[in-house]
């Protein structure tokens, strides 16, 4: 399993907010940090497809991001998750599960699985309006994960989660991780600390770090507001 | 089928929990009860002074009616409705005279006829001495004239004096208050139907722009292509089942109210200046099989603006205007063509002049009259927008949130 990302780049008129990005991963979390601007919710959109490239590929196994193949292995949590209102968590789920093209008997049973898996299995029949913003982003993971992804793409999962939900979801990210790609960007620091197997950093539309991070490397915390420091000298 | 009906059903979900959706046909289904129910409603009066309701007055033409339905108009019929009127006081307030009331009105309905027939006002009328000959030759005589209003060409001309040719005459006058009543309302029918389509469907696609639920649709396996084909059928069957049920209605309160008598009349007899040899039941199904047609075109073309511009209120505002210029703005009747495609336009063609109308379209030798043509012209263009709607939404970008 690989993803392979080659000089990938966006630009916005004057603006360059990806700038020629190159990376191969393979499964693991990976742990996005960055500052707000720095590219982290274009490079995801552009991961999934739903923005494009200015130049550059990315190919999943061999496939392209525009192909449908490559958007059937893939799980995605935008950073402002949309619902329908008047949908109940179910009807949302197996709506989804619709989209992603599994089978009926399969979408039923994945949805409670996930309901559950997310600590929802008492609200599959609330309408989605009801619900707390927490909530709302418990929701937004389980749709992620219907259909199994290969990708699973979480732009700020933990946003609106509550300690002890965070705790959970992080469990759930380091079980995905075995089998599947995940990135993951966030600005709680300790998130990425706790599950990430490799830390990816951007700052103005460039990659500025990529690897492991252990504690003999020091802080990451420290070394992430560095970078902070660094941009508001210039 | 890849969830094709799945997905099909949530998408009718998603229009159909809107409570504008049900406002909106629920004021239309209102309107038009009450434009059929209207005639009927409230207090007649004659000269200023309150008679009657509008109610009794229509059974007692309804029985003039029925008495007369069956009599060819001929000689004899003229006749007897020029004796009736014979005695008819000059004066213009003589609706309450006894010479109108017992004589006169049984025979009214012939008598508006041979007026409109020939061109001729009350006075002229009543010293008109009866000859069938003459009524129908007049009657003829009024087609060429509207023809050449119309700026008809040779052919066309040649084309309604074959129809015209083969109506028999003397026409038989039928009962036929149901039909009348629903191609008379066919035009706020069609009014309605616009205004329910480009409010139902107009937020179709935008919402998933607002909701910000088009990103999770865009990176799915299905959510693009095969989303965007069950999103418009979805569409098309709000709009076309919101058509049916108004159709429904009208023709289920006219047929209620009026019955069912009278398929078989002559469309003359209704739509005086028509040339084409066809009866008034079928008329009233040709009508409302075009508006079913036309609320497929302007289902696809609502959706497609709202997608064009990611905003159901463009999508209203250019429908809406749409509607308006079509009721306030028609083009000089020199400009033939011009004024053909203007009328051929959705927000005109819902008017029963349009629909019938007498400017025919020729294609490779053949004529084709407007109601047999535009339907056909408006699948080939609801088709291509439909197609050009999904390059749009293919190719949507999510971006700068």
């Amino acid at each position: 399993m690989e993803l392979v990302i080659d000089r990938l780049t966006k630009q916005f008129q004057n603006k360059i907010a990806v700038d020629r990005v190159s990376l191969r991963l393979h499964s693991g979390v990976f742990g996005l940090l960055g500052a707000n601007g720095a590219g982290k919710t274009t490079l995801m959109r552009m991961l999934c497809g739903i923005l494009q490239p200015t130049s550059g590929t990315i190919t999943f196994d061999g496939m392209d991001v525009s192909e449908e193949d490559y958007r059937a292995i893939l799980g995605y949590l935008p950073q402002d998750f949309g619902y329908y209102p008047e949908f109940t968590a179910m009807d949302f789920l197996l709506y989804m599960a619709a989209l992603k093209g599994l089978s009926k008997q399969s979408a039923k049973r994945r949805a409670n699985e996930l309901l559950e898996l997310v600590g929802l299995q008492d609200m599959g029949r609330k309408k989605i309006k009801t619900f707390s913003g927490g909530m709302k982003q418990r929701l937004g993971i389980a749709q992620a994960l219907l259909n199994n992804p290969k990708l699973l793409i979480l732009d700020e999962p933990t946003a609106g989660l509550d300690p002890k939900e965070r705790v959970r979801f992080r469990n759930l990210i380091g079980q995905l991780g075995k089998d599947s790609i995940v990135l993951l960007s966030t600005h709680i620091v300790s998130d990425i600390e706790h599950i990430a197997d490799e830390v990816l950093m951007m700052k103005d539309g460039n990659l500025i770090y990529n690897g492991t991070w252990d504690e003999q490397m020091g802080d990451l915390e420290s070394f992430y507001l560095a970078q902070f420091e660094e941009g508001s000298h210039e | 089928m890849n969830n094709l009906f799945t997905m099909y059903g949530y998408e009718l979900k998603k229009l159909v929990q809107k409570k504008l959706l049900w406002v909106s046909l629920l004021v239309c289904m209102a309107a038009i009860a009450f434009s059929i129910l209207f005639p009927l409603l409230g207090t007649y009066s004659a000269n200023g002074v309150p008679i009657s309701t509008n109610y009794e007055q229509h059974l007692i033409d309804q029985a003039h009616r029925k008495a007369l339905s069956g009599k060819p108009i001929d000689q004899s019929l003229l006749e007897e409705t020029l004796a009736a009127y014979k005695d008819l006081p000059i004066e213009t307030n003589y609706v309450l005279t006894e010479e109108y009331q017992t004589y006169a009105r049984p025979y009214s309905e012939i008598f508006n006829l041979i007026r409109v027939w020939t061109g001729m006002d009350k006075q002229a009328v009543v010293q008109w001495v009866p000859d069938e000959a003459t009524l129908y030759a007049t009657m003829m005589g009024r087609f060429e004239e509207s023809s050449i209003n119309n700026h008809l060409t040779e052919a066309e001309i040649a084309y309604w004096q074959g129809q015209a040719d083969t109506i028999t005459t003397p026409i038989v006058y039928q009962f036929h208050e149901a039909y009348r009543c629903i191609l008379e309302n066919f035009l706020i029918v069609g009014f309605m139907m616009l205004l329910f389509t480009a409010i139902a469907l107009s937020s179709s696609f935008p919402d998933e722009h607002t909701h910000r639920t088009d990103q999770l649709m865009l990176c799915t396996a299905n959510g693009k292509r095969r989303l965007y084909w069950v999103k418009l059928f979805a569409g098309i069957t709000v709009g076309f089942v919101g058509a049916l049920l108004m159709t429904a209605l009208t023709w289920l309160l006219c047929l209620c109210i009026y019955g069912s008598e009278g398929f078989d009349t002559s469309m003359q007899i209704f739509y005086t200046n028509y040339a084409g040899n066809i009866t008034i039941g079928k008329a009233c199904l040709i009508a409302y099989g075009c508006l079913l047609v036309t609320a497929f075109l302007i289902s696809i073309f609502v959706m497609f603006l709202s997608e064009l511009f990611h905003s159901s209120i463009a999508a209203i505002a250019i429908t809406a205007a749409m509607i308006l210029a079509g009721a306030l703005v028609q083009p000089p009747a020199e400009y033939r063509i011009l004024g053909q495609i203007w009328d051929y336009l959705p927000t005109c063609f819902l008017a029963m002049w349009n629909t019938f109308d007498i400017r025919l379209v020729s294609l490779f030798g053949t004529h084709f009259t407007s109601y047999q043509i535009v339907p056909l012209i408006y699948v080939v263009v609801a088709s291509l927008l439909a197609f050009l709607g999904r390059r749009i939404y293919c190719r949507r970008q999510i971006s700068g949130r």
